[in-house]
């Protein structure tokens, strides 16, 4: 099999939120990849940060320590881990300059002066990371539209040079200049687009269905009015809609078409990636069932891949190559959606797992639910847990003695 | 099984500026005590519309077109808002859909949750006192009429005057006895949790669960649970020791030696006491009540319960229960006569009601006597109250009513109509295209109005004649139990009351009951600092607080995730168990359903189109579109694509001709775009409204993603 391209990578994000002196770690030493052309389902129970994942890759928030990665480039940094690191390494200095000033060994200034400067150093290196997150941050777009215009460059610079002077050359030039513009516009964070939860509340009721979906064209900078019209139509017959639709307003649709035109804005930019934000768990079941379909075919037509957010498992199960399950910041158990079901390891993962209705009465009947206890369940007071792959593809959140444990389960069921 | 609630004929439609939208259309179904009955269906098929309707908060422009909806004898579309305010939340409980415009944003999450409970517990106890007396009241006056002399009257008199007094002090007892056992349940797990986090050596915070057991541990004391001994007063006085040594304020030190095992001995106590059997307090009341001074603690619960019912048997019970059958029997009898007289009466009123030129004040007079008549010949000692008499009045009234509104109205209608339609041709002839539709004329059919009236009587005299006819069998013994029962519920009702604490100890039960950690912080938020799940937690939490008879549950768990839609479902099925409630559940998830529901009734476009139990409908399913609903979903075998349902419900201003489902139907048979299909039915608790289920029809399979999946189903049960 050849290597899967890693089209997104998450190391480490974290994403909190201060109210007033209580901070709420939503997100906490998250780390996973998505590879190209995959649907990567992320699932937890409301509250376990997985539309905050979400929210902080498309830098809707912004993050507060980690990096996201995508295509290669780096598009958010927080600096909180490199700002941490400073402050531990200062409290730790202090400490041991405190322990050599109680024990007033003869090199004793000696010893603090090398303990003061391997402190300079480190800060010194912090703050240069720092620094290089924060450029990272903020440039991320603007450095993409360089490398594009340079792409463009590239392309147009041979052609010029081979003419001769003369109206084609003028022509030419022209048409580079405005590419180079077009180029100048891009950005990366436009092959990343989000479908929302609630279809009523992620439209703008004053907009027809043509200008919210031409929106992102016309801020990318097109001003081509049949293009932008052409695109339009493209985009609604791909997602089953007719263009007539394009002058409705969204009130004048069902719930089911309304997700349909939340899904058609994200995909008229072409995007790589969609982050998909439980976009089917507002709507009727038949409908449910529509949109499904319509994400799969867009899926194998487009070549996209999606971040599938949700809590529905079945609908995750169906949907999903790979699945991460959240609980309270944290992802505990990370594997291929058919290993995930059929050897769930950590207990929360089981307990979600059980917790699924099936359409069976007798089945229901007799089901038992299994409740997660973190206290219970776990024993952190020797080693702290951290992600360890336990089979090739298979993460799971644990420390060593839990690992064995598993391993032991894993056995035993094959 | 006792009927809880019956709906019958309900049509429902709505006035909008398109014309009326027509949400439920002649549905029928009947809610059994302690059963839940789940509705399915699509948005807008009219399943949410018929639930406001049960509970009476159907929107303005609502018109409701037929039908009744029976709860205890009375018919709720037609009894006064302030009737309908001792129902609602009370008996009748509802979860809404959206949590966040179902409670108020600007009061703190405690007393929203109260506020109902002590509003309710002074109600209704004043309501419950009354029932009582009045009951009590009627079987003294029939008593008085069986037995005629003066003396017996008074020896009459006082009987019922020593069952009233000591049937509340016997539920008084009850109550204290009931309060003490849940505290000492609630403090036995509290105990076992802090020993629980001990042993995995979790942080807690010692002071505050030692001040709690310290606190709550002599009010488990109680004859009959727990006995404050010196054992357990020299333990408690070491437990406070060991408190003071902890300190106020600063670090939690470890908790000192011994608490532990002291900790450990009071669990034991407990779970001997919780595990106790408990006293007959009904009779042991009555023991009380006459022997003040008997001390009963030490013995045995069994032979405490023998002896003292030997003892109110002998003294009291026999004698009031002979003479309570006597004086029923004495009541149905009368009952019975006038029946007779009023089924010739009947027989005139339709004659009446059949007249061509009705007058409208002669009709409601006529009317009027004849439901005063129907009032009066009413068994009021019987405590079931069931069957036509009891809606006889409201549906006598409503239908003159419906019939004059149609004299009166009908004409304007239709000139109304006749008006806009000649407007709108006049455009139409002008070359003009109006952007707007003439609104159907809504005309009431008379024939139909007057035939109305007269089933309203039918149904009546069909109710006394089978009454009648069963009089032989009546059985004033059974009845006589059945009415001390009831007697019994009311005094439990009156003793019952709501303090201020006990409402808010309440709520925090409520609360932890729903899953919301530190209730006691969370009783002082605002619904603005909850998340989705747990706000809909809290709406659950405030329907449950007033002990409905009734829960209806508009989707309640659409909006949450598996783990807490699981814990909320099962926290549902195990309210219901144990407080013998019946459930109404709507969704449109049916693997929700599956395991909640007794029955499933699954609508589309305001009618039923299949009814049956769970089983019915999971493995025998008959209509298409329960086909589509179970194939539109996947469970975690499915691989295949799925089978998604073409279009969207029709437009039900204009409803379709013939099987309003025919249009989206892959199975739809020529037959189901001319005429509706009629109710089919499959066995004996399964219906089905699909023309597939006609002799005549083609043999259709359901899809093959259902088969598939119920055959899987069944390989399950082998496993």
């Amino acid at each position: 099999m050849a290597e899967k391209q890693v089209l997104l990578k998450v190391e480490h994000l974290e994403q909190f939120f201060r109210s007033g002196t209580y901070v709420n770690k939503a997100v906490n030493d998250v780390n996973f990849e998505v590879y190209k052309g995959e649907v990567f389902g992320l699932v937890g129970e409301s509250g376990c940060g997985k539309t905050t994942t979400g929210r902080s890759i498309i830098r809707l928030y912004d993050i507060t320590g980690g990096s996201v990665y995508f295509d290669g480039q780096r598009i958010c940094a927080g600096t909180r881990t490199y700002k941490q690191a400073i402050r531990d390494a200062k409290a730790k200095a202090k400490a041991q300059i405190a322990a050599i000033k109680e024990s007033q060994p003869a090199d004793a200034e000696a010893q603090i002066a090398a303990i003061n400067a391997e402190l300079a150093q480190e800060i010194a290196k912090q703050k240069q990371l720092i620094k290089s997150a924060q450029y990272d941050h903020k440039n991320c777009n603007k450095v993409f539209a360089q490398y594009q215009q340079s792409l463009v460059t590239e392309k147009y610079q041979p052609m010029l040079d081979a003419l001769p002077e003369g109206a084609e050359k003028e022509a030419l030039t022209k048409e580079y200049k405005a590419a180079l513009k077009l180029a100048g516009k891009d950005r990366i964070m436009n092959k990343m687009q989000m479908i929302f939860q609630d279809p009523i509340a992620s439209l703008n009721p004053r907009m027809t269905v043509r200008e919210i979906i031409a929106e992102g064209l016309i801020i990318r900078g097109i001003t081509d009015k049949k293009y932008i019209d052409e695109q339009v139509y493209k985009v609604l017959d791909l997602v089953g809609l007719v263009p007539e639709h394009a002058g409705r307003y969204p009130h004048e649709f069902s719930g089911g078409q309304r997700q349909r035109i939340g899904i058609a804005r994200a995909i008229v930019l072409n995007p790589e990636l969609i982050i998909a934000d439980e976009p089917i768990s507002v709507l009727d079941v038949s409908i449910q069932a529509q949109v499904i379909n319509l994400l799969n075919e867009l899926r194998q037509r487009l070549g996209l891949t999606i971040l599938f957010i949700a809590h529905d498992l079945s609908v995750v199960k169906y949907f999903s190559d790979r699945i991460a399950v959240m609980y309270f910041g944290k992802i505990v158990e990370l594997t291929t959606s058919d290993e995930l079901f059929a050897h769930p390891l950590h207990p929360y993962t089981k307990s979600l797992l059980s917790a699924i209705p099936l359409p069976d009465p007798h089945f229901e009947k007799q089901r038992k639910r299994i409740t997660y206890n973190p206290l219970a369940s776990h024993d952190y007071s020797v080693q702290k847990p951290y992600m360890q792959e336990i089979t090739p593809g298979h993460f799971i959140y644990c420390n060593d003695a839990e690992l064995e444990m598993y391993r032991k389960e894993l056995e035993a069921q094959q | 099984m006792e009927k809880k609630l019956q709906v019958k004929d309900l049509a429902i439609s709505f006035r909008t500026q398109g014309g009326k939208v027509q949400a439920v259309r002649h549905i029928d179904f009947d809610l059994y005590k302690g059963e839940t009955l789940a509705i399915v269906g699509e948005s807008g098929s009219g399943k949410s519309v018929t639930n406001r309707a049960i509970i009476g908060i159907l929107a303005g422009n609502s018109i409701v077109e037929s039908g009744e909806i029976i709860y205890d004898g009375q018919d709720l579309l037609k009894i006064a808002e302030e009737d309908f305010h001792k129902i609602r939340g009370d008996k009748i409980a509802m979860i809404f859909q959206d949590p966040m415009s179902s409670l108020n944003p600007i009061m703190r999450v405690g007393k929203q949750l109260t506020e109902a409970m002590l509003l309710k517990s002074k109600a209704s106890r004043r309501n419950a006192r009354r029932n009582f007396n009045a009951k009590l009241e009627l079987l003294n006056a029939h008593m008085d009429q069986v037995f005629g002399s003066a003396e017996q009257r008074a020896a009459n008199k006082a009987k019922c005057k020593l069952f009233d007094e000591f049937c509340i002090n016997s539920t008084k007892l009850e109550s204290a006895y009931n309060e003490i056992h849940r505290t000492a349940v609630e403090l036995k797990l509290d105990i076992e949790n802090v020993l629980f986090l001990l042993s995995k050596k979790q942080p807690i915070d010692e002071r505050k669960q030692l001040r709690h057991v310290i606190k709550l541990m002599p009010k488990t004391v109680h004859p009959d649970i727990v006995v404050m001994d010196d054992q357990l007063k020299a333990d408690l006085a070491k437990l406070q020791q060991a408190l003071n040594s902890l300190g106020l304020f600063g670090k939690v030190a470890a908790l000192p030696e011994g608490c532990v095992e002291i900790l450990q001995r009071f669990v034991q106590i407990l779970d001997k006491a919780i595990n106790r059997p408990k006293p007959n307090y009904f009779t042991l009341g009555y023991y009380m009540l006459k022997n003040p001074t008997a001390n009963v603690d030490d013995m045995p619960i069994e032979e405490l319960t023998a002896m003292t019912r030997k003892f109110l048997d002998e003294d009291f019970m026999l004698e009031f229960i002979q003479m309570g059958s006597k004086a029923i029997q004495h009541s149905h009898d009368v009952s019975i006569a006038r029946k007779r007289a009023l089924l010739a009466k009947t027989e005139e009123a339709l004659e009446f009601f059949r007249a061509d030129n009705l007058n409208k004040k002669a009709a409601i007079a006529y009317a009027k006597q004849l439901c005063a008549q129907v009032k009066f010949a009413i068994d009021r000692l019987n405590v079931v109250k069931s069957g036509a008499q009891y809606t006889f009045e409201s549906g006598l009234m409503d239908a003159i009513k419906k019939y004059f509104g149609g004299i009166k109205n009908n004409p304007k209608e239709q000139a109304r109509f006749e008006r806009q339609t000649a407007k709108r041709n006049k455009l139409i002839a002008r070359g003009k295209t109006p952007d707007w539709k003439v609104v159907p004329a809504s005309i009431v059919d008379l024939d139909v109005a007057r035939k109305n009236i007269r089933s309203v009587i039918h149904n009546l005299r069909h109710d006394y004649a089978s009454e009648i006819e069963l009089n032989d069998s009546f059985n004033s013994e059974a009845k006589v139990v059945e009415l001390i029962d009831y007697l019994k519920e009311q005094a439990s009702a009156v003793v019952y009351r709501v303090t201020p604490k006990m409402a808010k100890a309440r709520a925090l039960k409520l609360l932890e009951e729903v899953g919301i950690p530190d209730p006691a912080i969370r009783y002082r938020q605002y619904p603005f600092e909850f998340s989705g799940g747990m706000r809909q937690r809290i709406v659950i939490a405030i329907a449950l607080a007033a002990n409905p008879d009734i829960l209806i549950c508009d989707e309640p768990t659409t909006a949450l995730d598996v783990t807490i839609q699981a814990q909320i479902l099962e926290l549902i099925n195990r309210i219901k168990v144990e407080r013998n409630l019946s459930v109404i559940f709507i969704t449109h998830d049916l693997g929700v359903v599956a395991n909640m529901a007794d029955r499933i009734a699954v609508m589309y476009a305001g009618k039923i189109v299949e009814l049956g139990t769970a089983d019915d409908i999971f493995y025998r399913p008959a209509h298409p579109y329960t086909w589509a609903l179970l194939s539109s979903m996947p469970d975690l075998d499915t691989k295949e694509r799925l089978e998604a349902i073409p279009g969207t419900p029709p437009n039900m201003i204009f409803p379709p001709k013939g099987d309003a489902f025919a249009a989206r139907n892959k199975y739809a048979l020529e037959i189901d775009f001319e005429e509706q299909p009629p109710m089919f039915q499959i066995s004996d608790t399964h219906f089905a409204a699909t023309w597939l289920l006609h002799p005549n029809a083609p043999q259709v399979e359901p899809p093959r993603i259902v088969t598939e999946r119920i055959e899987r189903m069944s390989n399950r049960e082998v496993k």
